[in-house]
């Protein structure tokens, strides 16, 4: 009964056999027990033996051919056996067949779950400490999540725990004095009553304040009033919270604890402005006034690493990274993306780049890598007609660019002979606004001043 | 022992037992060969004769404990092929379910106390169950089998030496087959006998052909009678050689360092073949009847060969099922 | 009731079981002739005989396996290890054979083994006689780990232990084996898996093995003349785990403190940690806690080890800083 050799495998990651040498040519007696054959392995060589008696009918390889294991190399039999029909057979009979009882793959382990990113801009901001427990409790006594802040903590590194969370409520409770219809109305309408404001004696609740809180917009949860107490009428109440309320606290850090000092420059935009000309009609990407200023700002900064820095705690950082932000409206708020890398990117790149992010910042659909990590910010109101206007810095950079309308105005022109002249020319204002920790006066003044050169100069963005 | 101081039965079992052994393993190393067995295996081949001579001068209720070259083994002692080859492949048909593989099967009911993945961890654990003889005075032995290499763990000495202090029913097997993996025993010990060790403790040591299967089954009845009259345990060392490397697919680089011919040196007297010569010159057995065994063994072999690979494996979850007995 | 020692207690349920069932047996390092290092075996050489109540020679290794032996071939054997610390001496049998056989058997073989050996610092023994190996030998599927507290405790669980069909590591503290303890004349056996509520509370749950749930209590009363009532959970079998009380209790309090004398790294509090935080998260009003042994060797000089053990004052300590 003829045998059909096949390439063995030899090792847990052998996958392939090259065969160095047959012992035996065809036609040749074989002994069980004799080497037939020697192959090459990743560690060294293996003689392999015959299993049993037999005639070398056929070898299926020739010495230095590599095949993968399991691959059929030679057949051993008696001489009047059919080979032909024995390797046809073969694929088809033995019962041990390789496909069917192969060693199942290792299962597929569970990949990793995706870690968030959280921008440092918005992590630590609005956070409230409250454990687990408090918080399961305050959706169960209906306090909502904008009332926590009220809450004093006495909890865990000063969290909010439960026993405040009941302290808290107790206080509600007491001033949640209504009438039976304002009750009622409340109920049937699934609102807590709790959180709206009484018009009535000592802050009671009226049937009027329910039906008032029930027509506010998105003021289900949330505090209603009407007058307030010196005759200012109020003709719309929304929550001082999310992305405004985010803006605001940044803002409001940033322009307390950074001294600000503010460099004016006025920039003639006649070269830029026919530069600009000729580039959008020889490129198909379209090149904005902003894409020359984010150039200009880059080179500025290559030459003043001084200003393109961040303070954290006792170290100024300065970056090798030119991270350009461009104040973009979006709903919701301002937002400002920024360009990764600018320092590597030509007028174009900068212009793509720009486009991108400022339909995505229309869109709502930035993501966080796209608006954190900016190492300096521009902000234009040009469209806007604006003279002249001073930013505050955007956190935690160390400067802000203020970029005004360009507008016809008059001024002094002086020519090669030094004869002065009246011209009218297209001025735009720019004002640097600096963080006097970070960036002293000189600095700032030099930094501003590169910038005019530049704009003025247009030619050098363009390489 | 002469040959014609047996049975023709007894010999015709030495020789079916061997000739299964080496047929088995064949079988094993031709599974590695298709891809289709998990892990590694230790044969046998080449040994086959002390575990036949040995657990031939054994009663069926007696214990042995076994190593992770277990195979020859654990059909000395008749466990089930079927099963055997089963739990080689990892099928849920095998003795353990799969849970164990090659290197931990366990036959309790045939007295098989479990081959041991760890180098010496068996020894200790058949000396318990000598003990539990001698506790329970049932006349039973428990035979600890082990590799040159095991006498140099700590646990051989430990467990001959209570069982020597204790004289308790048991008899210790070293196959010494020259090897523990790649480093030649005789690098590392100072014996070249294994068995002067049994001095340490007071105890008779032999030294036997491992590959006369009579030399090893004289050496046997004596140890065993020995422990059964509860004169204590005896040492034996069986001088013998695997054919093949230390697992599968090892390709042995280390046999030529002492000797080019030593591998062709020792198969020039396969315990089987040279077996098969005497029975026939000695016409205690004939030609025919050899033929016969090594048909019906054949029979046997492909049984368990077309059970194992038919047989389906394990369900995942059976994973986490016999951690514990059921209370 | 009577007033007994701990280490007679753990005696008197050798004994009970040894008078049950012939097939226990024992042997271990002097527990034969002196009654064990720690006066554990007094009397029961002379009782069941040197065949029953084995010394052994310095073998730790060698006992280990063959209890393993003893107990696949039909016996419930009994090993004695002198200290924990000498688990790692026998580890191989403990934990790749005794632990596993088994599971690789398929479920063919059964070790009913129980292995004994004292936990716990304060004699000093220093760095390689004073560890505690609970969390090591856990860690291991395969084997029931029990860490009883009391003189009642140690001797209601020895006893499920030795019935039970499985390969089981009882822990005793040898601080405690002196101390003498009132305990009922007839002592059952307790069940595994099931903790003990050793004192009810609402403001915090302490769970605490060994004699942890003693200083546990007394620290409990320092703590409840200053309006914290805490609730005491004795564990009794790291493996298996009543996870339930546990769950049960810090639903309760919403705090949840783990006192367990061994190195805190890696330790049980990290696992009980661990475990119950996923199904008490809504419920916790404060980080899980650990007091535990610190990171480092036990040493010898009283000065320097006294003040790693964990304490009673620890323990007051650690539950004062969850309510400032």
């Amino acid at each position: 009964m003829a045998e059909i050799i096949i390439m063995p495998k030899l090792g847990f990651n052998m996958s392939e056999g090259k065969l160095i040498k047959w012992y035996k040519q065809e036609g040749d007696f074989l002994k069980k027990g004799e080497p037939l054959f020697c192959i090459e392995t990743d560690k060294t060589n293996i003689d392999i033996e015959g299993t049993g008696d037999g005639i070398v009918l056929r070898l299926l390889i020739t010495e230095g051919d590599t095949v993968p294991v399991t691959t059929p190399i030679c057949v051993v039999g008696d001489s009047n056996e059919d080979v032909d029909m024995i390797l046809t057979q073969g694929k088809v009979q033995t019962p041990r067949s390789q496909e069917e009882r192969a060693i199942p793959d290792p299962v597929q382990a569970g990949g990793q779950p995706e870690r968030g990113f959280v921008s440092p801009e918005l992590r630590d901001k609005g956070k409230i400490k409250i454990t687990p427990r408090a918080k399961r409790v305050a959706l169960e006594m209906k306090i909502p999540v904008e009332e926590w802040s009220n809450i004093s903590g006495t909890g865990f590194q000063a969290g909010i725990c439960e026993k405040d969370l009941l302290a808290y409520a107790k206080t509600r409770d007491k001033k949640a004095k209504a009438s039976p219809l304002a009750k009622k109305i409340a109920s049937e309408n699934d609102l807590d009553i709790r959180g709206i404001y009484g018009s009535g004696a000592a802050g009671k609740i009226m049937a009027e304040d329910v039906r008032n809180a029930l027509t506010k917009e998105g003021a289900a949860q949330g505090l209603n009033r009407e007058d307030t107490e010196d005759g200012r009428v109020i003709r719309e109440s929304l929550p001082y919270a999310g992305i405004r309320r985010i803006i605001g606290e940044r803002l409001s850090m940033s322009a307390s604890t950074a001294p600000h000092v503010y460099f004016t420059q006025k920039v003639n935009m006649e070269k830029l402005l026919n530069a600009r000309k000729q580039v959008n009609e020889a490129s198909s990407v379209k090149v904005s006034v902003t894409d020359f200023i984010v150039r200009a700002v880059t080179m500025a900064l290559e030459k003043y690493p001084g200003v393109n820095a961040s303070l954290d705690g006792d170290t100024i950082l300065q970056f090798e990274s030119v991270n350009v932000g461009v104040a973009v409206a979006a709903p919701g708020g301002l937002i400002v993306p920024n360009i990764k890398n600018a320092e590597k990117m030509s007028l174009v790149e900068i212009a793509e780049a720009s486009a991108l992010l400022i339909d995505k910042a229309r869109e709502g659909k930035l993501l966080p890598s796209e608006y954190a990590g900016g190492t300096f910010t521009i902000s234009n109101l040009g469209m806007f007609g604006i003279d002249n206007f001073t930013a505050i810095i955007n956190p935690p950079e160390a400067a802000i660019l203020a970029i005004s309308a360009t507008k016809e105005e008059p001024i002094v022109v002086v020519d090669q002979e030094g004869k002065k002249d009246i011209q009218i020319k297209p001025m735009m204002n720019i004002q640097l606004s600096a963080d006097h920790r970070i960036i002293d006066g000189l600095l700032a003044a030099q930094f501003t001043a590169e910038m005019k050169v530049l704009l003025e100069n247009p030619m050098g963005l363009l390489i | 022992m002469n040959v014609k101081d047996y049975s023709k039965e007894k010999l015709s079992w030495f020789y079916e037992t061997m000739y299964t052994m080496r047929r088995f393993e064949e079988e094993v190393f031709e599974f590695y060969k298709k891809g289709m067995m998990a892990g590694l295996a230790h044969l046998y081949m080449g040994e086959e004769a002390v575990a036949t001579g040995i657990c031939g001068a054994l009663n069926d209720n007696d214990y042995i404990g076994s190593t992770h070259r277990g195979h020859g083994h654990l059909i000395a002692r008749g466990a089930d092929l079927n099963r055997m080859m089963a739990e080689i492949l990892g099928k849920k048909t095998g003795y353990s379910g799969g849970k164990g593989g090659s290197m931990h099967i366990m036959a309790l009911d045939k007295g098989i106390l479990g081959a041991n993945g760890i180098v010496g961890g068996e020894i200790p654990i058949a000396t318990g169950a000598a003990y539990k003889a001698k506790y329970k005075n049932s006349g039973q032995v428990a035979v600890s089998f082990m590799g040159d290499s095991a006498t140099n763990e700590g646990t051989f000495h430990e467990s001959l030496n209570m069982a020597a202090a204790w004289k308790l029913p048991c008899v210790y097997v070293i196959e010494n087959n020259l090897y523990g993996i790649s480093v030649d025993i005789r690098d590392v010990t100072n014996t070249p006998d294994l068995s002067v060790r049994a001095v340490s403790y007071n105890i008779p040591g032999v030294t036997v052909d491992g590959m006369d299967v009579l030399a090893v089954n004289e050496a046997a009845q004596k140890a065993v009678e020995r422990a059964r009259n509860g004169e204590g345990p005896t040492l034996i060392e069986c001088k013998t050689y695997r054919w093949q490397g230390h697992h599968v697919g090892d390709p042995a680089v280390y046999r030529t360092r002492k000797s080019e011919t030593e591998k062709q040196d020792w198969m020039e007297r396969c315990p089987i073949d040279c077996f098969k010569d005497i029975l026939l010159k000695e016409k205690v057995v004939d030609a025919k009847s050899l033929k016969r065994i090594e048909e019906l063994v054949e029979e046997k072999i492909q049984e368990a060969v077309h059970f194992a690979a038919e047989s389906d494996y394990p369900d995942a979850k059976e994973a986490y099922t016999d951690v514990f007995a059921a209370e | 009731m009577k007033e007994i020692t701990y280490a007679q207690a753990v005696c008197e349920a050798l004994d009970e079981e040894m008078a049950r069932d012939e097939d226990v047996l024992m042997i271990g390092e002097d527990i034969g002739f002196i009654g064990g290092n720690f006066k554990t075996t007094v009397g029961l050489m002379e009782k069941y005989g040197e065949w029953r109540v084995k010394d052994s020679p310095i073998s730790e290794a060698g006992i280990v396996g063959m209890g393993v032996g003893m107990a696949l071939t039909g016996l419930r054997p009994v090993v004695e290890l002198m200290f924990s610390d000498f688990l790692l001496v026998a580890a191989d049998q403990v934990i790749n054979q005794a632990a596993k056989i088994r599971y690789m058997s398929g479920g063919q073989a059964t070790v009913p083994l129980t292995i004994r050996c004292p936990i716990g610092a304060g004699r000093s023994s220093a760095a390689q006689h004073s560890q505690s190996m609970q969390a090591m030998v856990a860690h291991f599927p395969g084997m029931k780990v029990v860490v009883p507290s009391t003189a009642q405790e140690v001797k209601g669980l020895l006893k499920t232990a030795i019935r039970d069909n499985d390969p089981v590591i009882l822990f005793e503290h040898k601080m405690e084996y002196n101390k003498v303890y009132t305990i009922d004349d007839e002592v059952e056996p307790i069940p595994f898996g099931k903790a003990r509520i050793a004192r009810e509370g609402k403001d915090i749950t302490i769970v605490a093995t060994s004699s942890m749930v003693m200083k546990s209590e007394a620290a409990a009363i320092r703590l409840a003349k200053e309006g914290i009532d805490c609730e005491i959970i004795d564990v009794r079998t790291i493996v298996p785990f009543d996870r339930d009380a546990v769950i049960k209790s810090v639903q309760k309090t919403g705090k949840l403190i783990v006192a367990d004398e061994a190195h805190e790294r890696c330790g049980i509090g990290a696992e009980i940690a661990a475990d119950i935080a996923e199904e008490v998260f809504y419920y916790l009003d404060a980080p899980c806690g650990r007091v535990a042994n610190p990171n480092v060797p036990l040493p010898f000089s009283p000065a320097l080890e006294f003040p790693l053990i964990p304490s009673e004052e620890k323990i007051y300590e650690k539950v004062k800083s969850y309510f400032k």
